[in-house]
């Protein structure tokens, strides 16, 4: 890897966590041409190999998947 | 329990599971009727649906144990950096997280909260976790990908891409665990995802493009490069070194395309 170029197989490098839960003030350092994200629900149905249209499906299966966690932690106190 | 008292976890649980059933085989239909694929030519619209149903079922089950695995996987690996780092307070982690959990205490909150994932909410506001939270499951995940776990840190990071769908360090972190778990798909749209998040990105593209490279598919692979050079030339600040590793591959994906 040169300079955090990547080459054909992949870098194993991630970025550090600093800036996490600021999604919306991040501003791309030294770059005129940056935009604010565009992240979608849509965008994510797609990412997730849904069909078209499948927003509120998604949505009802991360919140079905959510409220399993919430099962388990209830149930099971001495998790931590 | 009296009329008035919120059902049990489990009992929300389950009625969303019955649910979320109803819900695929109506998307089914309605994909089905959509539809423009040759599939569609083939199939009756009865057999196209009861095939998407199927497909949409088999995803419920896979995202559903992925987000709680991932969001498991994130507990233990923060109590093992919590060995390693005594200023990780895993009380404070404990209480954010059960209080945030707690908050799906109804079928109707559930529904109304989902509903406003859908209209772009993310679960992190809508529960109310902190950032502090999550940079600490940020920091497990990476320790998981970091330390070779890549299935666990494939979970560990589609949990966080559920909670928060706007981090772009999530899904590049999904697209990195994917890549070395031999799930290319899942790479290349996790990558897709990261550039929606920070428009403009070089990075993303480059690893679409290794993804492209690894399917042995150089036409997408070119055009991933490609872009990854046009973000390149639209920035101010310029490294050169970048810039030629960018051309070299262009070069190489052009004689094997």
């Amino acid at each position: 890897m040169v300079h955090g170029v990547p080459e054909p197989g992949l870098p194993p490098d991630l970025p550090p966590a600093d800036g996490i839960g600021k999604a919306d003030q991040v501003i791309l350092p030294d770059t005129t041409s940056a935009t604010k994200s565009s992240a979608t629900r849509e965008n994510v149905a797609k990412a997730r190999n849904l069909p078209k249209g499948s927003d509120k499906f998604a949505a009802a299966v991360e919140a079905s998947g959510l409220t399993d966690i919430s099962k388990d932690l209830a149930e099971h106190k001495e998790k931590f | 329990m009296g009329d008035n008292e919120m059902p049990e976890q489990a009992l929300v649980a389950d009625i969303l599971g019955q649910e979320l059933s109803k819900e695929a085989s109506q998307l089914a239909r309605k994909a089905a009727e959509d539809s423009e694929s040759i599939e569609h030519k083939l199939l009756s619209l009865e057999a196209h649906a009861k095939r998407i149903e199927h497909e949409l079922s088999q995803y419920m089950l896979i995202a559903k144990k992925r987000i709680s695995d991932g969001f498991w996987s994130c507990i233990d690996a923060t109590k093992e950096l919590a060995r390693l780092d005594s200023t990780i307070n895993l009380e404070s982690l404990e209480s954010d997280v059960r209080i945030a959990f707690s908050r799906f205490d109804s079928v109707a909150r559930v529904k109304d909260m989902s509903g406003k994932t859908v209209e772009g909410m993310t679960w992190k506001e809508l529960l109310g976790l902190s950032d502090a939270t999550l940079q600490l499951f940020y920091q497990a995940a990476k320790s998981l990908f970091d330390c070779g776990q890549h299935p666990k840190a494939e979970a560990a990071f589609f949990f966080l891409t559920t909670v928060d769908y706007k981090q772009y360090a999530f899904w590049l972190g999904l697209g990195h665990a994917a890549f070395h778990v031999g799930n290319l798909n899942q790479a290349i749209n996790a990558y897709e995802m990261a550039d929606s998040c920070q428009p403009g990105s070089i990075y993303p593209s480059l690893y679409v493009a290794n993804c492209f490279e690894a399917l042995n598919d150089y036409q997408e692979a070119l055009l991933a490069l490609e872009k990854a050079d046009t973000d390149y030339k639209s920035q101010d600040t310029k490294d050169p070194e970048l810039e030629h590793a960018i051309r070299e591959r262009i070069m190489r994906a052009k004689l094997k395309a």
